[in-house]
């Protein structure tokens, strides 16, 4: 018995092709775009380290800021001019 | 009339009976009880009203078959498979339509049993199987032939086709950085992001030295820089801590 019932044409697997072909220039021209505007990849671990960085040291801060206040009898708030901390920052 | 046998089992009169009551069903087949009453017309009565069946003139296919019946001295038995025999030549019968005649239907019956060697037949119904087989593989070789190219084909238009896949998954994660790139460019300035972190470094060393000072009023307990960030259990290049030298190591 011949089996004729296979999920995948030719004509399908062609057209399949074209698309991702179509797709793959789009792709090409956006990223021509931001590499000429001056994106970099790289710039992009840097940032991510950075943030992973000021992530640890407030929190760090932070906790100190929690103790020194029970210490002093006070709310973590009112310690932040002290330290020219702002709400912000 | 001649007595019938006293050693009948009674089992023959059965199949007798129940073959009787089968023919009289079938009208068109009166012609056939017939010629089977005649083989009983040599026993009793009786048997003949179990087939239904009436005298009437008799011709001469049933004279010679009475004349037959008459001169052999078969048992009872043997007249029960004799019956057998009319049944299967009436089988034979039905399966060709038309025949009303009952000197014919008794001819035909004669001839098929006489006729019952069909190997002619058999042998030319193989030949023919064996020349349809023989087409048949023909075919279907061609069409695997046919089949294996296209496999191949296809085969390579599904590597393309996963290649291409693949390609354009990386190129849409490039695509992905460059704009996460650009967006934190917008949010976040590097050079903020750094004043922002040597801030909370400068705040977090100086808040160590604070409470360095506070844990350190009572003379009988002064604590060190380093037992403080590890009873907080802090991480020393954080803060930028010289373990060694106990200081900071600037911002």
């Amino acid at each position: 018995m011949i089996d004729e019932g296979e999920e995948v044409t030719e004509e399908t697997l062609n057209s399949d092709i074209q698309k991702l072909k179509e797709k793959q220039d789009m792709l090409d021209k956006e990223i021509s775009q931001l590499i000429a505007e001056g994106y970099r990849v790289i710039e992009l671990e840097q940032h991510i380290s950075l943030l992973h960085e000021y992530n640890d040291i407030k929190d760090v801060s932070q906790m100190l800021l929690g103790k020194l206040a029970v210490t002093r009898g006070v709310t973590t708030k009112e310690l932040y001019p002290d330290f020219d901390l702002n709400p912000n920052d | 009339m001649a007595s019938a046998p006293s050693d009948i089992p009674e089992n023959a009169f059965r199949l007798a009976k129940a073959s009787g009551r089968c023919q009289s069903m079938m009208s068109q087949m009166k012609d056939e009880t017939k010629c089977m009453g005649a083989v009983f017309s040599g026993y009793p009565t009786a048997l003949w009203l179990e087939y239904e069946v009436s005298p009437q003139p008799m011709s001469g296919t049933l004279k010679e078959r009475l004349k037959k019946a008459r001169a052999s001295s078969q048992p009872f038995c043997s007249v029960v498979k004799r019956i057998k025999v009319e049944n299967e030549e009436n089988d034979q019968t039905l399966s060709e339509p038309g025949e009303s005649s009952k000197e014919e239907n008794c001819s035909k019956a004669q001839e098929s049993l006489e006729n019952k060697d069909n190997e002619p037949e058999k042998e030319s119904s193989e030949d023919k199987n064996t020349s349809e087989s023989k087409s048949l593989d023909t075919g279907s070789s061609s069409v695997l032939q046919k089949d294996s190219t296209e496999k191949t084909i296809k085969q390579t238009l599904k590597e393309e086709k996963a290649k291409l896949t693949r390609q354009v998954q990386e190129k849409e994660d490039l695509l992905r950085r460059l704009k996460l790139v650009k967006m934190y460019r917008i949010k976040n300035d590097v050079t903020e992001l750094e004043d922002l972190i040597k801030k909370w470094r400068r705040c977090g060393q100086r808040l160590l030295c604070e409470l360095q000072s506070i844990m350190s009023e009572d003379e009988d307990e002064k604590l060190t820089l380093t037992e403080l960030i590890d009873y907080y259990g802090i991480d020393d290049k954080l803060l930028h801590y010289n373990r060694t030298e106990e200081e900071f190591t600037g911002v």
